[in-house]
């Protein structure tokens, strides 16, 4: 339907000046690399119009004026609209998980041998933020698991910094008990619970 | 319900401890700097204004709040929100991250962005996933609301 339109405009016969075209402003919905279900709505004061499959878009004239119905985009369209902004899309960020003993912040041997890989990607990547976070299971108190989240993951931002990396990329936090893995009954040992999570951008 | 003894501590000396760690400044978790994100590729001279300053982009630079990233024709930028939230302009764009606010733990999540000429693209993150209703992205012509998205935007030049 895009391209008809542009067709249309230029089939105009020549004596009187052709009306403008429609502000060719573009809402595209394109395939999520992550495969998710995707959808979109685009509002204004005219109406509403949502996209639901990839590879389509809705044209919006005015901020008045309703969208149009969604209409197929081709690649080649894409890349005309969109191939400046496209190359310039970061990569996806990266996530790492290190666990923990029971009630312990010291690095195991298995959270050891994960640093040379979350060093790779922070080079890589020139990464100015890494986020840090650590986290416990549900034994002891909410305060204290608090404390022993921080402690767990302000060893391992240790460990990043001791191996270069700078002070003002690491995000370090804490959401002790609170934000578990796997949801347990009870107050009860959980192992995969307690871990940092450090998420490479 | 057994609770090993070492663990039980009053609760008010356990508050107080962690009263204590937060003050010594950089090993509190919850005080130390925080920004919105970072970028990732410049191509072109790519300006950040920052309230009345304007600065230019480079690689690596932290991305706050209110910060609104301009380029000029030909240039480009790409960044990436503390969500996961990526974000690329193409040339004779202008983008403002409205209001970002990532707290899960918390249950705050935020993200407004607003394109205010050219062209985006958005891919998006944690955010749109917690909660979709949170994320936002706002133009001269209309709102579009998102749903774990990879979006894109081109409004023509006025």
């Amino acid at each position: 339907m895009l391209m008809a339109m542009l067709a249309g405009c230029a089939k105009q016969t020549p004596a009187p000046p052709a009306p403008p075209a429609p502000k060719q402003n573009i809402f595209a919905l394109l395939p999520d690399p992550e495969n998710r279900n995707t959808a979109i709505v685009v509002t204004n004061a005219g109406g509403a119009q949502e996209i639901g499959q990839p590879n389509q878009a809705v044209r919006v004239e005015r901020a008045d004026v309703a969208p149009t119905a969604p209409f197929a985009i081709d690649q080649p369209t894409v890349q005309r609209l969109f191939g400046g902004a496209l190359s310039a899309l970061p990569d996806a960020e990266v996530r790492f998980v290190l666990y923990f003993d029971e009630a312990r912040d010291t690095l195991n041997g298995e959270a050891q041998a994960m640093v040379p890989a979350i060093l790779k990607a922070v080079r890589e990547r020139r990464s100015t933020d890494i986020r840090v976070t650590g986290h416990t299971d549900t034994t002891g108190t909410p305060e204290g698991n608090f404390q022993l989240g921080l402690r767990r993951a302000q060893r391992v931002a240790d460990v990043l910094r001791a191996e270069g990396v700078e002070e003002s990329s690491l995000l370090v936090a804490s959401h002790g008990e609170a934000d578990p893995l796997k949801k347990v009954e009870g107050r009860v040992a959980e192992p995969s619970n307690r871990r940092v999570e450090v998420v490479v951008h | 319900m057994r609770i090993p003894a070492a663990r039980v501590l009053p609760v008010a000396a356990s508050l107080a401890v962690a009263t204590a760690v937060c003050a010594i400044g950089p090993a509190c978790a919850q005080t130390t700097q925080s920004f919105a994100g970072s970028v990732k590729k410049v191509t072109g001279e790519v300006v950040l204004r920052r309230g009345a300053d304007r600065l230019p982009v480079k690689e690596g630079m932290h991305l706050l709040q209110h910060d609104v990233l301009e380029t000029p024709a030909g240039a480009s930028v790409g960044f990436i929100l503390e969500d996961g939230t990526r974000v690329a302009m193409g040339g004779n764009t202008t983008v403002e991250i409205e209001r970002f606010l990532f707290d899960p733990g918390e249950g705050k999540l935020s993200l407004l962005l607003k394109l205010l000429r050219g062209v985006m693209v958005y891919v998006s993150g944690k955010m749109a996933q917690l909660s979709p209703d949170s994320v936002r992205v706002e133009t001269p012509v209309g709102v579009v609301g998102l749903r774990g998205t990879e979006l894109a935007i081109s409004l023509e030049a006025m």
